[in-house]
């Protein structure tokens, strides 16, 4: 009995957590221009200024990652699962 | 004008849209709760993304598909682990922002079109559990460790739901993390031994949690990676002796653990023909005089309902407390399945003095 208590109390404990959920944030590929201008590195980028984080290679259109914050600045990874596994 | 045909059209209008709002609306709730429906949803995107050629369903079609695995897995996970750690996935998409927009060490992955599903779908997954897993102790376990037990959980998942993509997982994220410290490769064999028999969930998991927030702020965080260390040991010296051939009688000391930050029992339960529940019960209560705090019971997974019956009985001793009853990867046998329960034994309180003492004094 007491565990059929337990189980119904968890239930409704958990009912609330069933719609609560963890948010990826994601930049589909043709958003992608649109995003870094927003950010204002359009020019940076199309200048390879910027290099992978971790394998430095210089970062273009093509192999963007992923972006990150760290340390109040933006970091490049470059699209290789290498690199982002490293994430 | 015919104002009768107009407001019957607008009526009729109104409630077809009506309608599929609440159809679709009730679709969406349901895959909430049940997130295998979600299936249907994701193939509802999919089927309208490749008729229609639209930018905006494609997307949608992309991120139903990764949210619909993962949640899945999700689903999974929260029968095993404790309630909140692990929450549903939802991919918000970023069209633009501005760089104070972004909280300190958020990440936005860039999404390729379907044709690179697969490797959205790894980098997603892999991205999911590094930030769900071990909610607001993140900061205190350390790296390989923690890096380790995500790649475990990612891994198991990739195996079971998508076991073609098992071996780019291996070969990207697997070895780059072990060439990075090779002391993950340890960790991540440790922990699969550990998997095997529903130890690294079940236990495994919660002791690191539970020591990371006791020594939160005191020296023994510095030694996290040594308590662990012997936790592991522990924990493979016990499961070494299971299922053994000739069947090994565990010594009495290896049933449990008493560390510096917590302290805990194993119990297993598998056998009603010998004496029923008294044993088990009487075992607990041996356990309350040896100053261990958290037991385990886990339960295989052939004797569910006589483990879950154990289970309340315990929960009905006067110092015990009954915190979670979990499900198993595997139970302590490798069977797939199984039940488990963690119950915290409350020290037992010196009894007040009664005021016949006091005046007899």
């Amino acid at each position: 009995m007491k565990l059929i208590i337990f189980r119904i109390k968890s239930f409704f404990k958990k009912l609330p957590e069933l719609f609560k959920s963890t948010k990826v944030k994601m930049v589909y590929d043709s958003d992608l221009d649109h995003l870094i201008e927003s950010l204002g590195i359009k020019t940076k980028v199309a200048d390879g200024v910027f290099s992978c984080r971790f394998c430095n290679a210089q970062i273009n259109h093509e192999n963007l990652g992923a972006i990150q914050k760290d340390g109040g600045d933006l970091k490049f990874i470059c699209m290789k699962l290498e690199c982002l596994s490293k994430l | 004008m015919n104002w009768n045909l107009i407001i019957t059209l607008g009526r009729d209008t109104l409630i077809v849209i009506g309608g599929i709002t609440v159809i679709f609306g009730f679709i969406k709730g349901l895959s909430d709760i049940i997130p295998h429906i979600g299936r249907f949803k994701s193939w509802f995107w999919l089927q309208t993304a490749e008729r229609l050629k639209n930018g905006t369903l494609i997307k949608n079609a992309i991120a139903s598909d990764i949210e619909t695995h993962v949640n899945e897995v999700v689903a999974d996970l929260q029968k095993e682990l404790p309630v909140g750690w692990i929450r549903k996935a939802s991919i918000e998409w970023i069209t633009e922002s501005k760089k104070d927009d972004l909280e300190e060490g958020e990440i936005i992955l860039r999404v390729k079109p379907f044709e690179n599903q697969d490797q959205n779908f790894l980098a997603g997954i892999y991205a999911f559990f590094s930030k769900a897993l071990f909610p607001h102790t993140k900061e205190i376990i350390p790296a390989n460790i923690r890096k380790a037990a995500v790649l475990r959980i990612s891994y198991r998942t990739i195996s079971n739901k998508k076991p073609y993509l098992q071996e780019s997982f291996e070969n990207s994220f697997l070895e780059t993390a072990i060439r990075e410290d090779s002391t993950i490769a340890t960790y991540l064999g440790r922990y699969e031994n550990l998997d095997k028999k529903g130890f690294f969930t079940g236990s495994f998991l919660r002791e690191i949690h539970e020591i990371a927030t006791k020594t939160r702020f005191n020296d023994l965080r510095n030694r996290m990676n040594q308590e662990v260390d012997e936790i592991l040991t522990h924990i493979e010296g016990f499961i070494s002796q299971l299922g053994t051939s000739p069947p090994r009688v565990i010594p009495p000391g290896e049933w449990y653990r008493v560390g510096p930050a917590t302290s805990y029992a194993f119990m297993l339960v598998a056998r009603p023909e010998h004496g029923g529940v008294g044993p088990y019960v009487n075992r607990a209560r041996e356990r309350q005089g040896q100053n261990i705090e958290r037991l385990y019971v886990m339960g295989a997974k052939q004797e569910e309902p006589f483990a879950r019956y154990v289970i309340s009985e315990i929960a009905k001793l006067p110092n015990y407390k009954l915190v979670e009853v979990f499900e198993l990867n595997k139970d302590y046998r490798g069977n797939t399945g199984g039940i488990g329960a963690l119950l915290v034994i409350c020290k037992e309180e010196a009894p007040e003095e009664s005021p016949e003492v006091l005046t007899s004094n």
